[in-house]
């Protein structure tokens, strides 16, 4: 199965295998959920019928399943440690930047869960994105570092809003050597 | 403004045109708005290049602005809420305008007027790169099912996004997806190669991959065909 996931798809999962192991998804699997992502197929139906070499959809979204909030957070970590390697290489090109995106809309069988729901177990639907991203001046890239789902505007309780939440996430960079570069 | 700096972090934001700040913090001292505060006050022209940020597409003003700048208080949220001294600029499109287009503040006190400015040009690039994930990786339109696999779906095309950003930052992210996407076109071009009358096939195969280690530029050891048990190597890019 391997030998005929695209080359690049094998390159970004080494990064990471090491954390989808330990929660259970092995390394092939890995590869064949990035590069379903990386040749823009939307769903586990479509990618079967594409690549004939998959496994089934029902191994497919068990182990997708796998993908828990521990996994979610190493791989940020690792993540964002990535990219501030490579910023405090050039700590003047990069700034950071915050700002909110529209969440996606999801089918009716999602069932609540921390992030995506509230304390009535009601799924946030629509429901802006919070995302970190260190953006380069010179070329313009812009990588997204953190994300975390924003809670609705009349579900908010106090220390629940937006603002907070970039707080939260401001610390969680903090504790990885940000250093004070201009943030936007 | 306050929780950024009590930790020490340089920000630049854009102020809402309906505050009302101080010119001075003692409480006798009555709150302005910022309209008032700037249109009595010498501007200063500025030009903007295309390198910043975002090219200049208003032909009417070329890329000049005008600037004031000043700094004032501005009360925090809350009841206990200390008031915060900020570098605030003001951006006008004409030099006689009244209203400014935007308002801009920064805590570092010792910036320029401009500075705060041209780092907001820079929320733009966040924009473009939510748009690239949207139209290139399909971030959002993955049908899950629970709360984990909508995590994932999330999370796989910003590693993807940020792996090529990484790596090829210059190369524009939807022109190396389409170099990796064009794998799936292969299949129907070795119907071409295998026949022996018609060799154009066999040279669109090389071309490719030739054009994809140029995009990529990555040096990767071998690119596999999707329905294709072939598997071709190239060397590592020079």
């Amino acid at each position: 199965m391997l030998c005929r996931i695209p080359g690049l798809a094998r390159l970004i999962a080494d990064r990471y295998q090491d954390i989808f192991r330990d929660a259970g998804i092995s390394y092939s699997m890995l590869c064949l959920f990035i590069a379903m992502t990386l040749c823009g197929i939307p769903s586990f139906a479509q990618l079967i019928l594409i690549a004939s070499f998959s496994p089934s959809r029902s191994t497919l979204s068990r182990n997708a399943a796998k993908f828990n909030e521990d996994t979610m957070n190493r791989t940020q970590r690792r993540l964002a440690s990535s990219v501030l390697a490579r910023v405090l290489s050039v700590p003047d090109d990069w700034i950071w930047v915050a700002d909110t995106t529209s969440n996606i809309k999801r089918t009716h069988c999602i069932k609540g869960g921390e992030n995506w729901a509230n304390s009535k177990n009601e799924i946030f639907y629509g429901q802006n994105l919070m995302v970190l991203c260190a953006v380069n001046k010179i070329t313009g890239a812009s990588i997204p570092i953190l994300w975390r789902p924003c809670v609705k505007k009349q579900d908010q309780t106090e220390g629940d809003n937006n603002h907070d939440l970039l707080i939260e996430m401001i610390d969680c960079i903090l504790s990885q050597n940000w250093q004070n570069y201009p943030f936007v | 403004m306050e929780a950024l700096s009590a930790r020490k972090i340089t920000f630049a934001i854009q102020l809402k045109s309906s505050r009302k700040p101080k010119l001075s913090p003692s409480p006798r001292h009555p709150k302005i708005k910022l309209v008032e505060i700037f249109s009595k006050m010498k501007r200063k022209s500025c030009r903007v290049t295309s390198r910043e940020s975002i090219p200049i597409v208003n032909n009417s003003v070329k890329g000049i602005r005008y600037v004031a700048g000043a700094k004032i208080w501005i009360a925090g949220s809350g009841k206990d809420a200390k008031q915060i001294q900020l570098n605030v600029s003001a951006v006008y499109n004409h030099h006689n305008e009244r209203n400014a287009f935007g308002y801009y503040a920064t805590n570092d006190l010792s910036a320029p007027n401009i500075w705060s400015w041209k780092m907001s040009r820079f929320r733009w690039n966040i924009e473009v790169g939510f748009r690239d994930l949207r139209q290139g990786l399909n971030w959002g339109k993955f049908e899950a099912k629970n709360p984990n696999s909508a995590n994932l779906s999330l999370m796989l095309p910003i590693l993807i996004q940020g792996y090529l950003k990484e790596n090829a930052p210059n190369q524009p992210l939807l022109g190396v997806l389409d170099a990796v996407r064009n794998i799936e076109n292969i299949a129907s071009m070795d119907y071409h190669a295998k026949n022996p009358n018609n060799s154009q096939g066999k040279v669109i195969k090389l071309r490719f991959f030739e054009h994809f280690r140029k995009t990529i530029g990555l040096g990767t050891a071998e690119i596999a065909i999707y329905g294709n048990n072939h598997v071709l190597p190239f060397k590592k890019a020079a």
